[in-house]
């Protein structure tokens, strides 16, 4: 038997395909079924949460609402009367008050307003107002709701991608896309209280003066606020000027 | 934001210096293939007749650990996710098995041939227990070189 040697002309072990136009083609395939399941999922939930009663949202969150202990408890159901005020007994909402350096409220599921001390002492009685109306208007846009069915889907669509293949990079494009929609959530609330508010003052002056007091607060700059999930102090006070014109018409 | 620009970061990284890594790889690859091409080798137990006198044998082996480069590991494992030829590890492996014959030939300098040929393969590294990816493979050749009596 004789040996020739040969030299290999074609490798038929490799594939012909560019790496890169791969890579590329997945990409692109992954992020528009990533983007239709997040558009098909919104659109559901946002049918979807109207059918959920605000009763069992209640009922579900109570056990562990009723965990937080507030501070100033007749304070707290002082304030909880003046939503029954503002909203003409509408719904009945449930305050909680905590002990913090931070001037912030914030809503929870099942009609569950939390605010901070360190709030109350800094604004006015109408200011407070303001916020009260705005958190209300999250509930009666059904916001948290949807808020929190969004971040359990999430959740779970996140748990199919594992660490190696970019679980935080998958959270992190989310997360900023989430804060997008909650600007145009807050707003919305904004609208709400402003109606509450003017129904109740005949003016929205204590919405500018609250906004006023952010701005000189916080001195942050639009590009921060683009990543937030709060729109701009400006933008919100351009509102209460889009408001007032709506009025005067 | 941190991580994405990370993420890019590794990716652009990775495909440059894998790109260039592996093209040096190929060229030094096919460049001693073509000085050792001489060198017979079969994965047949023997190549010899009666008349042929065997003047000495050895065991040769050769061995090599290549790793893939960041932008190969996600490739894969994108690949991983909706299915297909996983590219990135055809190199790796074809470079690997190359590498490791070519070293196996070197330590059957004069001698005729290698007979019995066979190879291995195996993961190591972290990626070792994860059979959903590998990242460091070990490819072993190893036969019995033979010279025979002129």
């Amino acid at each position: 038997m004789k040996y020739i040697a040969k030299e290999i002309e074609e490798n038929v072990n490799i594939s012909k395909n560019n790496a890169l136009m791969v890579f590329f083609r997945i990409i692109i395939t992954i992020i528009l079924i990533l983007i239709t399941i997040y558009i098909s999922f919104g659109i559901i939930i946002n049918i979807g949460v109207k059918y959920i009663p605000v009763t069992w949202e209640i009922n579900i969150t109570k056990s562990f609402v009723n965990k937080i202990d507030s501070i100033f408890p007749e304070k707290a159901l002082e304030i909880e009367k003046r939503i029954d005020t503002l909203t003409n007994n509408n719904r009945k909402y449930f305050v909680k008050i905590l002990k913090s350096d931070e001037i912030n409220a914030f809503a929870l599921p099942g009609n569950n307003i939390v605010i901070y001390d360190a709030l109350l002492n800094n604004i006015t009685d109408e200011e407070l107002d303001f916020v009260l109306a705005h958190e209300v208007g999250h509930f009666q846009n059904r916001d948290i709701s949807k808020k929190y069915a969004r971040l359990f889907i999430f959740s779970i669509l996140s748990s199919f991608i594992s660490k190696d293949q970019g679980q935080s990079i998958f959270f992190d494009i989310l997360n900023n896309t989430e804060m997008k929609f909650s600007q145009t959530d807050e707003i919305n609330a904004d609208k709400y209280a402003f109606e509450l508010i003017y129904k109740k003052y005949k003016n929205l002056d204590s919405a500018e003066s609250f906004f006023n007091k952010i701005l000189k607060d916080k001195k942050l700059s639009k590009f921060d606020y683009y990543f937030s999930s709060h729109p701009h102090p400006e933008k919100r006070i351009d509102k209460i000027k889009e408001y007032k014109r709506l009025l005067n018409n | 934001m941190a991580n994405i620009i990370i993420f890019i970061s590794l990716l652009l990284i990775g495909y440059f210096a894998g790109k260039y890594a592996e093209s040096k790889h190929y060229s030094s690859i096919k460049e001693r293939e073509l000085k050792l091409l001489y060198l017979p080798v079969v994965t047949l137990k023997k190549t010899w007749t009666e008349e042929d006198q065997i003047k000495k044998s050895k065991l040769v082996t050769g061995s090599v650990v290549i790793s893939l480069d960041y932008f190969k590991r996600i490739l894969a494992a994108l690949i991983n996710i909706t299915g297909g030829r996983i590219i990135s590890y055809e190199t790796l492996l074809d470079r690997g098995r190359r590498e490791a014959i070519l070293r196996m030939k070197k330590d059957s300098l004069g001698y005729d041939c290698i007979v019995n040929f066979r190879m291995e393969t195996s993961s190591i590294g972290q990626s070792a227990n994860n059979k959903k990816s590998i990242g460091s493979v070990e490819v072993m050749a190893y036969g019995t070189a033979v010279k025979f009596v002129k």
